[in-house]
């Protein structure tokens, strides 16, 4: 019913600034998906050419199999949420939700049906007579949404919808969204530049950057797989740790040297193939946080790496601790449960969960575990 | 030590009130004694006979029973404000044109700045500069009526015609005003959110219906502010009229407006009634003003509202 395709979308701004290149995505029917990047990554642009706000320079873009590069936003049968909620100050949020469907002529009583069950599962059968200045912003939210909502489109567009919320707020509005979807069962596209959110909120993520997608798959995927150093950065909170290092081989065991220290590689996990090809070469050893463990034994071990504490913060359930190695920031996350005690300035010795690592090219930051199942795609790019 | 201190002290009070004194001395000798004074020789019969000086005698109301029930005047301000009305409609519709098309990126037009300009010129030229190039260019012998007769047309008398006379007049009120109108009608189309003219668009408005639903209600303040300036304007039309016909108010005094027969009487030295009529069109100027300002502080107070209910729910929350 409402999938999306965008097949070799480009869109060049006058000046010739490249705002999206090469964007090749199939959106499916149903679908909840999330497009997240850095701010300027032309994630709003991919959103707006959906909606009609933004012409395709090249490439094609088919809705629900029809393709509607020249159709406008008003044909286009979809409907969006805006950053800043864009609600008509003048109007009532009753006519606000009705607008829409007064344009088309639907019978007074049908819009008022509409009107009155989509403020009643929005929560907003209070304000119906107030306009959108008098309302807080959690409303304003709402009355956005549920003007998407009375129309029944074919997908929603959703343009970083809670970013004006208050942590709170958005927490819930995040679960409120869910919920929508799940009820609504239509397509979502939902744009934001807060990681959080496309991990919790998504079926599938889009990780754009520079206009380019850099990896497109599930939340667990890109978390567990990222298929390069800005993916695995962008994703994940505290952000995975970046140390260089060297691949080195001891008869037949592979190990990475990180100045005296050798952290053997797991041969489970990378292809003995890919690790010879990039013996004695540079990589960059990435670690997320919670992969890092703590060596408590005293006896002198080369896996290990010898740091400094330099802050702690107690989450509760989790410390989070700024590790100083040789001048080079690592974060750590350990749980409270721990026996002993940290503090800053103290001694530690750590080490890497072996089947948790990831390795990356030095030059291209492509991962050495895509390498292995990506070959193809690695020429795409 | 205690006396250099002293000397650095200035009191900025002080000073403020001396850099205000010229403003209020010339605001006291040229505005609020000549308007006390008109309201002063408004309550008195106070003219020539031929030679001879009546007055000036106390007579209270008599001035203004003599304006408003036994003069001409409402024939002057039916002549006023039918020339204003049709001056503004055209002014109105052209300049909101002319904003749309200059505030629509969609339509990349080029050179706005330069049209900005060139509309705006008219309102830069003195009025009564004007209206003699005006009178120049339409009289019997004006190059406009040289062109019609080398057309092989018959020469009109536009200043013997009483819609001709009208409408030149409307014409340039017109003409040296749509500028301005556009401009303060860009800035109220460029102040509506964008985002809130793409929702429309994706509502499932026309551009037509998206400007009658959306962008017309927005600007709504604006267009009230523009039509109250405008009205007041139009009832103190003067330099241009008068120049134009000559102060004789076009055939038949048709085109004499208020100010001009207030300016007749107080040519014939009349200063009861001048003043009378003075203080009525003061009178109704002011209750438009008030309108305006009603307008524009309901506007702001909305707005205030708003952004103190947000700090209250922000802090609930």
């Amino acid at each position: 019913m409402g999938d999306i395709v965008l097949k070799d979308v480009n869109k060049v701004y006058p000046g010739g600034i490249r705002a999206v290149s090469d964007f090749n995505l199939e959106i499916k029917d149903k679908e909840f998906m999330v497009i997240v990047g850095p701010s300027g990554c032309g994630k709003s642009t991919v959103l707006r050419m959906i909606a009609g706000l933004e012409e395709v320079t090249s490439g094609e873009l088919y809705i629900n199999g029809e393709l509607v590069n020249q159709v406008l936003p008003k044909e286009r049968d979809i409907a969006m949420v805006f950053q800043n909620y864009a609600l008509y100050p003048h109007m009532t949020v009753y006519k606000n939700l009705a607008f829409a469907l007064t344009l088309r002529k639907v019978p007074k009583d049908e819009i008022d049906r509409k009107v009155r069950e989509t403020a009643r599962i929005l929560e907003l059968e209070e304000v119906l007579d107030r306009k959108p200045k008098a309302l807080s912003g959690g409303q304003k939210q709402r009355v956005a949404l549920g003007r998407a909502m009375v129309r029944d489109p074919q997908a929603f567009l959703l343009d970083e919808p809670l970013s004006n919320l208050d942590a709170k707020l958005r927490a819930s509005t995040r679960t409120e969204i869910i919920k929508l979807h799940n009820k609504l069962e239509t397509t979502f596209v939902y744009v934001t530049h807060d990681q959080v959110e496309a991990m919790t909120m998504a079926d599938r993520i889009v990780v754009m950057k520079d206009g380019y997608i850099h990896q497109v798959g599930n939340p667990q995927d890109l978390y567990e797989a990222p298929y390069n150093m800005f993916v695995a950065g962008f994703i994940g909170t505290p952000q995975m740790n970046f140390i260089p290092t060297r691949l080195k081989k001891d008869d037949t065991v592979y190990y990475l040297e990180i100045d005296e220290s050798k952290i053997i590689i797991s041969e489970e996990r990378f292809s003995r193939d890919v690790l010879d090809s990039y013996l004695g070469k540079e990589l960059v050893l990435g670690v997320r946080p919670e992969d890092i463990v703590e060596v408590l034994d005293h006896e002198e071990r080369l896996d290990t790496l010898k740091a400094q504490v330099e802050v702690c913060e107690h989450m509760g359930s989790e410390i989070i601790v700024y590790i100083d190695y040789k001048g080079q920031n690592i974060i750590a996350k350990f749980d409270s449960d721990r026996k002993t005690s940290m503090k800053p300035n103290d001694e530690i010795r750590i080490t890497f969960k072996p089947n948790r690592i990831h390795l990356f090219d030095k030059e291209s930051e492509i991962s050495l575990l895509a390498n292995k199942a990506n070959m193809e795609k690695e020429e795409s790019y | 030590m205690k006396g250099s201190k002293k000397a650095k002290s200035i009191s900025y009070a002080k000073w403020g009130y001396i850099f205000l004194i010229p403003f209020f001395l010339i605001y006291i000798i040229f505005f609020m004694i000549p308007v006390f004074s008109t309201f002063y020789n408004s309550f008195f019969e106070n003219y020539m006979s031929g030679l001879t000086q009546i007055g000036p005698n106390f007579v209270g109301l008599e001035n203004y029973k003599t304006i408003l029930f036994d003069s001409d005047l409402p024939k002057y301000a039916y002549n006023t404000l039918l020339i204003w009305i049709v001056g503004f409609i055209p002014q109105i519709v052209v300049s909101m044109v002319l904003a749309l098309w200059f505030t629509n990126a969609r339509l990349k037009l080029r050179f706005t700045g330069f049209f900005k300009t060139v509309i705006y010129m008219p309102n830069l030229i003195m009025a009564a500069a004007f209206s003699m190039l005006f009178w120049a260019l339409f009289s019997d012998i004006g190059p406009i009526n040289n062109f019609l007769v080398a057309m092989g047309h018959e020469p009109i008398s536009f200043f013997q015609n009483i819609n001709a006379t009208r409408g030149l007049i409307a014409l340039m009120n017109f003409l040296m005003w749509f500028g301005n109108t556009t401009i303060l009608l860009m800035a109220g189309v460029m102040g509506i959110d964008e985002s809130v003219l793409e929702a429309a668009q994706i509502d499932g408005a026309s551009s037509w219906k998206t400007f009658w639903h959306v962008t017309l209600p927005s600007i709504k303040p604006i267009i009230v502010y523009v039509f109250l300036t405008s009205l007041i304007g139009g009832i103190q039309m003067f330099d241009v009229p008068q120049i134009l016909t000559n102060g004789s108010g076009g055939p038949d005094r048709t085109s004499m407006t208020m100010i001009m027969y207030l300016n007749k009487h107080l040519f014939s030295k009349n200063y009861g009634l001048a003043g009378a009529l003075s203080v009525i069109l003061f009178i109704v100027t002011a209750i438009l003003s008030f309108i305006i300002y009603r307008n524009l502080m309901e506007r702001d107070s909305s707005w205030e509202t708003r952004r103190s209910k947000q700090a209250i729910k922000g802090g609930g929350k």
